[in-house]
């Protein structure tokens, strides 16, 4: 290998390090792929809670059901509901067009006609479930 | 090209000693010389056509199974969409249908082809290039993963790995530095990931209940069976802190060590998975830099050697590292 191959390719890693040491620093995900590796670096309270965000519905079969949570199921994942969580409470409306995907998209199973907004608190002490509380944060009649 | 040579490989030698590079003189030029033979100490180059082909193959199982979702998010409408920083620079069109299907499509075939080390520049570029803008897009909607930066960084450096074949021992320096880079970038993968923790949450993470979150949320069956067990978890959560903040030092293990820090890694992502469906398949390709695969490619010489009578003495003369 000649002085320049050796050069070029010290050069390039020593950028490399640099980028990503850079990125975890200072950066944050806008500088994929030298972002930060933030998976799971929160802290949760020991004492403090675990919410979880789901969607239920009544369906014109007279049943309440969950409303699953993946893009083919109403077009919305979890991580995506929790995203827009504030916005959906804010304005129930939105839940509309999940009633309106799954209709399109699942044209034999029962069709949405009510849809919750719930919420699953687990309440921690010392780090372990002390208890679970279940609260509906909004709900939409579907038109 | 030299297929197994016996005794030393002579290519050894043939490595040109760089002026002022012998004579350890002042400890700077030690220092100097101590890191380019880590960099550069020539490996067998056909280890270096294992993980290549290992990589190359991954490639079609990730674009298919782990981010499929691509094609998904490509049909949505403009206004989801959120480049980051090196799509807005290379001004990225925003993503249709139609770019996710030909992307899919060139790497469908160009990765399967590169893994058989033909054309290693021209076709290991386009995969490069395509597999890169593939992550711009799985990443341009929101939510930046980890899972994908060593083996964004191996398909970078692949090209530069030179001619490799899987019956060539010939040491390379090119390799060499392929495979290093590949090693740092799955490390940094953890160590960075223990950075990420005491700069989010600070040095306390490891005594709160992120691991509980985690399970409580998403966990499996066998996952949820942890949360009557809180204190493992929390135990865990040192174990994995404080592994991830070591990390680096497995790069300058050897042998049964280098074994033993691989094999807890595994270990480690084997049960994420299996407690909460998380895997880090793009990392663990991005480890099999570590491993000596010449000695596989000389064990199953060895075997069909033990089988045919007349090839057994080449088998055993075969150089193994």
């Amino acid at each position: 290998m000649s002085a320049f191959q050796r050069w070029w390719r010290a050069v390039a890693a020593a950028l490399g390090i640099a980028l990503i040491v850079h990125g975890s620093l200072l950066g944050n995900d806008d500088q994929f792929p030298f972002a930060p590796m933030s998976m799971f670096a929160f802290r949760t309270d020991p004492n403090g809670n675990i919410d979880s965000h789901y969607l239920e519905a009544d369906t014109d079969a007279g049943t309440r059901v969950k409303v699953p949570m993946s893009r083919n199921g109403a077009g919305m994942g979890r991580a995506e509901l929790e995203g827009q969580l504030f916005k959906i409470m804010a304005d129930p409306s939105l839940l509309q067009n999940l009633a309106d995907t799954q209709r399109r998209l699942h044209p034999d199973t029962p069709h949405y006609v009510h849809i919750y907004v719930m919420r699953d608190r687990t309440v921690l002490r010392d780090g372990a479930k002390d208890h679970v509380v279940t609260e509906q944060l909004a709900d939409w009649k579907v038109t | 090209m030299s297929t197994q040579t016996s005794g030393p490989p002579p290519a050894a030698e043939a490595v040109p000693e760089p002026v002022g590079a012998r004579g350890g003189g002042s400890p700077v030029r030690g220092a100097v010389k101590a890191v380019r033979r880590w960099w550069f100490d020539p490996v067998p180059g056909s280890r270096l056509a294992w993980v290549r082909a290992l990589v190359y193959l991954f490639v079609p199982y990730d674009i298919l199974v782990i981010t499929q979702d691509v094609k998904g998010t490509a049909a949505l409408p403009a206004e989801f969409y959120q480049p980051t920083m090196v799509a807005r620079w290379l001004h990225l069109p925003t993503p249709t249908t139609g770019i996710a299907d030909t992307l899919q499509w060139v790497l469908l075939i160009a990765a399967p082809l590169a893994a058989t080390g033909r054309f290693h520049r021209s076709l290991g570029l386009v995969v490069a290039g395509a597999f890169t803008w593939w992550q711009l897009i799985n990443m341009g909607y929101g939510k930046v993963d980890h899972d994908h930066f060593a083996i964004v960084i191996a398909v970078w450096v692949l090209p530069t790995a030179g001619k490799a074949r899987f019956r060539d021992d010939t040491p390379s320096e090119a390799a060499a530095w392929t495979l290093r880079c590949m090693q740092v970038a799955a490390i940094s993968t953890y160590s960075l990931a223990a950075w990420a923790k005491i700069r989010e949450a600070g040095w306390g993470w490891a005594s709160g209940a992120t691991f509980y979150w985690a399970i409580e949320r998403r966990g499996t069956p066998f996952g949820k069976w942890f949360l009557d067990h809180p204190e493992l978890l929390r135990f865990g959560q040192w174990v994995i802190f404080l592994a991830e903040l070591c990390a680096p030092v497995i790069l300058f293990l050897r042998r049964w060590w280098l074994a033993a820090g691989l094999v807890f890694w595994l270990g480690f992502h084997l049960a994420t998975w299996l407690s909460i469906g998380i895997h880090f398949l793009p990392t663990i390709i991005c480890l099999t830099a570590f491993v000596p695969w010449e000695k596989v490619g000389t064990r199953l010489s060895g075997l069909r050697g033990s089988r045919r009578r007349e090839d057994a003495q080449a088998a055993v003369l075969a150089p193994g590292r």
